[in-house]
Parts: C-alpha cells; sequence; structure tokens
C-alpha cells in the first residue's frame, strides 16, 4: 500500500513539474525574442538552446507521466482528459520552441517600429499561458475553481488577436517589400498562435473539469 | 451424504446470490475501473464468510419466527423455490431479491404444513423492504452532502484523490460484503437451522455452533458465486444503472452496506437500545434494492427530476410477485416431493389444550366460555386449531388467541443431555444451565412451555428477564437456546 502510495506521490511530483516546464517555455521564449530584437546574437543562442533542451525534457516527462498513469491504471474516469491535457499543454513547448528556431533559420528583419509590439504579443502569450496553467493546477487540486481562471484565458486570447491585427496593419503600412511583409507577418501570426493554442486548450479543459465536479 | 443433498439447494440459493447480490458491493467500483475484478472477487469472499459466521444469527431468528421449517426435506424445497424463483426472474429480467424470495418460500410452507404465519414478524420484514431503500437514499443523500462540502474545502490532488478512493472502495467494498453476509445469509441458510444435524466442534479460532458451520457453508457458496459468475453482473451494475464517478461510486457501496449492517448487526443493535435509542428490527433486506435506494439519493441532490419512477415501480412491485411467486412454487413443490417421492417435508404439531393448558391459560389470565369445550380435544394443525378458536373463542383478542395457540402446541420433548455433549463441552451453555438439565435428565413433557418452566425452577439462568429493551438480547439467547434445545429433545418416535 506504501509503495502506491509513494508512487503516486511521486507521479503528483511530475504532472507539477510538467506543467512549470509550460510555463517556462512561454517565459523563455519572451525572453529570446526580447534578446533577439536587441541583436544579442549569443545570449539569444543560449536561449534557443535552453528551450530545446526544456522541449525534450517535457517529451520524456509527459511519455513517462502517461506510460505510468497507463501501467497502474490510475484514475480512470478522468485518465483520457489528463492524456489529452499533457498531450495539448505539450504542444504549447513544441510550437514554441519551433518559433524560437525560426528566429534562427529565417532571421526576419523585424522593423523597429514594431518591437514593443511584438514584445507586446509575446507578453500576452505568456499571460494567456499563465492563465492556463493556473487553470490545468485547479483542475488536479482544486476543480471547481478550474473557471476562475480559464476566462482570463479567453481574455488574453482576445488581447493578442487585437494586437496582431494592429501589428498585421502596421507592416502592410509599411514602405517594404511584399516578401519581407509576408516574412514578419508570418511570426506575428505565429507568436498570437500561442495564445490561440491556450484557448482552444482552455475549452477542452472547461468540458473535462465539468466532469470531475462531484 | 442425504444432509448434503438437501443442503444443496441452500448452497445453490448461495451461489446465485454470489453471483447477483454481491455484485452490488463491487459492481460500482469494478464498473468505474477503480478495482480490479480479482481484488473485488477475494475481498467480498473472505468477508462474506466472516460476516456470515460472526454476525450471521440476528436475521435468521427473525426468518425463523416467520415460520420454523422443522424438516430437512422441506427446508431443501424452501430454498430452492427461493432459488428457482430468483433463476427465473432474474431470466425474465425482473428485479429479484433473495430476501423477497425466501420469505415467500417460507409462507408457502407455512400454508403447506398449515402452520400460522407470524403476521407481527412478517409486518416487520415488509416494512423494512420498504424502509432500507428509503434509508439507503437519506445516507447516500447525507454522505454526498459532507463529501462535497469537505472536497471543496481540502484541496487534494485529482491522483491523491483516486488513491484514497481506492482505498476507501476497498474497505468499504469489505465492509459492505460483510454485511452482506451478515444480513443475507438468513437466507440462505436460516430455514436449515433448526433441522440441519451440525454438532459444535471446537477449532483453533474456538467454538463453531451448528449454525455458525452452516453459516460459514453458505458464506463459502455465496463465495464461488462471487468468483464463478458475478464479473459480468458487476459490471452490469457499475455501468448499466447510473453514470457515478469514483467519488459516488464510494457514496453509494457505503449508503447501501450501512443499511444491510444497522439490518443485520445484534451489537449493534444492543449497543443503540444501551443508550435508549430506537433499533432497526434484524431482517434480511435487498442489497440491490438499498444500491438503487441510494443510487436515487444521489440523484435528489441533483434534484427530484431525476428520479426515476419506472425503476422505482419496478422495485416496489418486486415486493409483491417475488414473494408471491417463490410461495406458489414452494407450495407446489412441496406438494410433488411428499407425494411422488414420498418424503416428510413438515413434522405434524398437534394441538390441544389439556388440563395443563387450561390451568395455565387462567394463571395468565386467559378465559373464554367455550373452554371446556375445548380441552383434551386434538386438533391436527395450527389453522384448524386456529379456525375452531376463531368461531368459539370470540371474547379473545388476537394476542390471547396467539397466546393460546403458543401453549397448545404439543411437543413430546424427553430431556436427554447425552444428546447435546458438545454444546455443553463447549461452554455454549452456562453451569447453572447445564445443572438445570442434569436434574431434568429423563423427564418427559408434552409442550414447550412446561419444558421451558421447569427450567426456570431449577435455574435463574433458564428464565427469562422483564420485556425492555435493555433484555432484549439477553431474553433472545435464552429463548434461542431452548428453542435448539426443544428441537433436540423432540422424541421423533
Amino acid at each position: 500500500m506504501y509503495s502506491i502510495f509513494s508512487a503516486t506521490k511521486d507521479l503528483v511530483i511530475k504532472i507539477d513539474n510538467f506543467i512549470d516546464l509550460v510555463s517556462e517555455s512561454v517565459l523563455h521564449f519572451e525572453r529570446g525574442l526580447d534578446l533577439y530584437l536587441s541583436g544579442k546574437t549569443e545570449e539569444f543562442n543560449e536561449k534557443v538552446h535552453t528551450i530545446t533542451v526544456l522541449e525534450r525534457k517535457a517529451d520524456d516527462l509527459r511519455q513517462n507521466i502517461q506510460a505510468q498513469l497507463y501501467v497502474q491504471t490510475l484514475i480512470p474516469e478522468s485518465r483520457s482528459d489528463v492524456y489529452q491535457l499533457l498531450e495539448d499543454m505539450d504542444d504549447i513547448i513544441d510550437f514554441s520552441k519551433s518559433l524560437i528556431v525560426g528566429f534562427v533559420v529565417e532571421k526576419p528583419c523585424i522593423p523597429e517600429v514594431l518591437h514593443d509590439r511584438m514584445k507586446k504579443l509575446a507578453e500576452t502569450a505568456v499571460n494567456s499561458t499563465d492563465a492556463l496553467v493556473q487553470s490545468t493546477r485547479a483542475y488536479f487540486y482544486d476543480v471547481n475553481t478550474v473557471k476562475d481562471h480559464l476566462h482570463k484565458v479567453k481574455f488574453f486570447e482576445n488581447e493578442s488577436d487585437h494586437i496582431a491585427d494592429k501589428a498585421k496593419r502596421e507592416i502592410f503600412e509599411m514602405d517594404l517589400d511584399l516578401a519581407a511583409k509576408l516574412h514578419v507577418k508570418h511570426f506575428i501570426v505565429s507568436i498570437d498562435t500561442i495564445s490561440d493554442i491556450a484557448e482552444s486548450i482552455a475549452d477542452h479543459l472547461a468540458i473535462a473539469a465539468m466532469k470531475r465536479v462531484v | 451424504m442425504m444432509v448434503i443433498i438437501f443442503l444443496s439447494s441452500g448452497l445453490f440459493l448461495g451461489w446465485s446470490l454470489g453471483a447477483n447480490d454481491a455484485a452490488n458491493v463491487f459492481g460500482t467500483a469494478i464498473g468505474s475501473k477503480m478495482v480490479k475484478f480479482r481484488t473485488a472477487a477475494i475481498i467480498t469472499g473472505i468477508f462474506v464468510i466472516l460476516g456470515a459466521g460472526i454476525s450471521g444469527g440476528g436475521t435468521s431468528h427473525t426468518l425463523g419466527t416467520l415460520g420454523s421449517v422443522n424438516e430437512l426435506a422441506g427446508a431443501f424445497i424452501v430454498a430452492l423455490s427461493a432459488a428457482l424463483t430468483v433463476l427465473w426472474m432474474t431470466q425474465l429480467n425482473l428485479p429479484v431479491s433473495t430476501s423477497q424470495a425466501i420469505v415467500g418460500a417460507i409462507i408457502g410452507w407455512n400454508f403447506f404444513s398449515s402452520s400460522l404465519t407470524d403476521m407481527n414478524s412478517l409486518s416487520k420484514i415488509v416494512m423494512s423492504w420498504v424502509t432500507s431503500p428509503i434509508l439507503a437514499g437519506v445516507f447516500a443523500f447525507i454522505i454526498y452532502m459532507i463529501f462535497r462540502f469537505i472536497l471543496k474545502r481540502v484541496k487534494i490532488h485529482l491522483l491523491m484523490l483516486d488513491f484514497y478512493n481506492r482505498v476507501g472502495l476497498i474497505v468499504v467494498g469489505a465492509f459492505g460484503a460483510y454485511s452482506l453476509g451478515a444480513n443475507n445469509i438468513a437466507n440462505v441458510m436460516g430455514v436449515f437451522v433448526p433441522v440441519a444435524p451440525f454438532r459444535n466442534i471446537e477449532t483453533v479460532l474456538g467454538n463453531l455452533s451448528g449454525s455458525q458451520q452452516l453459516f460459514i457453508l453458505g458464506g463459502v457458496a455465496i463465495a464461488a458465486g462471487v468468483f464463478t459468475y458475478s464479473q459480468r453482473v458487476m459490471k452490469t451494475v457499475g455501468q448499466g444503472i447510473v453514470y457515478l464517478t469514483p467519488v459516488t461510486a464510494l457514496i453509494v457501496v457505503l449508503a447501501s452496506s450501512l443499511v444491510l449492517f444497522l439490518f443485520a448487526s445484534q451489537s449493534l443493535e444492543s449497543f443503540l437500545i444501551s443508550r435508549g435509542l430506537p433499533a432497526f428490527p434484524l431482517v434480511p433486506v435487498s442489497s440491490s434494492q438499498a444500491v438503487i435506494g441510494a443510487l436515487i439519493g444521489i440523484g435528489l441532490t441533483r434534484g427530484a427530476r431525476t428520479i426515476n419512477y419506472r425503476l422505482l415501480g419496478r422495485v416496489a412491485s418486486g415486493w409483491v410477485t417475488t414473494p408471491v411467486i417463490a410461495c406458489i412454487i414452494s407450495f407446489i413443490s412441496l406438494f410433488i416431493i411428499q407425494n411422488v417421492f414420498d418424503q416428510q417435508v413438515f413434522r405434524e404439531v398437534r394441538y390441544s389444550i389439556s388440563d395443563s393448558v387450561s390451568k395455565k391459560l387462567a394463571s395468565e389470565g386467559i378465559h373464554f366460555s367455550a373452554k371446556d369445550d375445548f380441552l383434551n380435544v386434538e386438533y391436527n394443525n395450527a389453522v384448524s386449531f386456529k379456525n375452531a378458536l376463531d368461531k368459539a373463542a370470540f371474547s379473545l383478542s388476537d394476542q390471547e388467541i396467539k397466546r393460546v395457540i403458543a401453549l397448545s402446541g404439543i411437543k413430546e420433548i424427553r430431556v436427554d443431555p447425552g444428546k447435546i455433549e458438545n454444546e455443553i463441552s463447549s461452554g455454549w451453555l452456562t453451569a447453572g444451565q447445564i445443572e438445570a438439565l442434569t436434574i431434568l435428565d429423563g423427564r418427559e413433557y408434552s409442550y414447550r412451555w412446561e419444558f421451558f418452566e421447569d427450567l426456570g425452577r431449577q435455574s435463574i439462568e433458564w428464565r427469562l428477564k422483564n420485556y425492555n429493551n435493555d433484555n432484549k438480547s439477553y431474553n433472545r439467547d435464552v429463548e434461542s437456546k431452548i428453542d435448539y434445545l426443544a428441537e433436540k429433545f423432540w422424541s421423533r418416535e
């Protein structure tokens, strides 16, 4: 009995760690974008490395948690929801990593006038992910309060759309090649996508939470 | 060998109880995949046997007062009729309970042997059928509210909650299996208690009385039913009735187990009585109906609209149809086995108001003008005697008629302590009780009450105390010992 208890405790810690990684990945992305825009290439490359390591760690952790849930036949009622939630949360890390790698590979030339707006967009992505992380923790610890955090995800996603629209409008009003415009627009849309992913996960989480309410 | 053949119907009934009713204990846990079938089956098997062996006596006493089946072949048919009713109604997909089937079958025996059915016991039993699902519903409602209150305030991780829930389901499931064994074993083996020729045996765990051996045997039959056939039923119970979360599954099992325990535990009864609280009658109730009651209780927390009135109707119809069908099957089977297979299915008890009975009645203040017409006239059975009394002794109240019948039943008793050597050596009787029996060695009586009075004259330990709640369990113990001795010393010539 004690071994099952300690195995369960261990799994609780792993899930908490995984959720921390999701939150950190977006924070690292925000900081990486800041460094890219400031032209601090060396530090930026370090950040890219950090996110890459973090993404690998999160993948291993997720697979480990899912295997343990399955092998020990834990939470049979909520297992599929938790599986899905972990997969979806992992998408945020994967997307943040691929986006930052996109900056390394494509080296987009972002006009200085757009820097603040891009930073604001990344900050909003962090906020929406943060609200999602809080909702997820609530799902595990205090399911009745999930909805208290979920509405914030929606709020930040709207905010993100709004900022992205403004940024797109500004870029297309600039005197640049269409190719350059489209290139920058691609990165604006991509950063905005982080909030979209968070919102989509929040929708699933709302239903999963409803199922769990006693 | 004959004993085993006759017991087989009880064992069959036990097996079907294990396959069907025991599924209620872990059904919701299996349905919600919280507990593996193997774990559930092992726990149920062990605790059903423990419940039957340790606490099985209470409810069988009540069944005994409903109708005392006094021949092994009769007990065989009664148990077989109940088992066939359960089997048939299950096949017809009708709600069925072994508790209701056995009561019907016993009444069938009463009709066939022209014995009287004790209406007091019957009404107590029927009332319990109605109250048990209601009580389970109330318990489930209250426990659910308490759980919800706690879970809203205590922040437990989903996985830790899952862990506690599993432990809870196993503990509560074990309690449920114990309660089921204690409450329902009387259905399976109760009718065999007065007639099965089992002697007390000494084991490493202590002395086992004849009825305890029967109950353990019945418990083993129930456990066999659990292992061989209950898996499918458990899955149906768990998934078929209503969607349950693991927490609500735990509440359903807890509420229904509490009800079974309340209606089975003699210790709880004594505890309640000693504190001046009302006690529950010790009556076998239906675990399926307790579970349905608990599910409705959970549903009520989400509003009265969730109540499935059709399901309620089906449950209530089972209260009537099951005993009636079992009664008919029992009556017909008794007729066949007596007349086709030439087996004695009951021992005739004749009734007569002798001089001694007449004096006894007078001493109790029971007088009726036509008493002299009854003097030394023998009646072949309780029904014809009662009919005669109803016609001639109309000044007597129902209670007085009941008393006249109880005192007039002829039972040729010859005291022979040699027949109960085992019971004496095992410490089942007190020193004073044994001494009284030794003094009475060889004496003969025509009526049970004469034997009883003489015992009381020899030792205070054979006397009943005043009828009040404090003395209830003491008196029941003395009465059951006297019943046992009266059966043992009843001359077979």
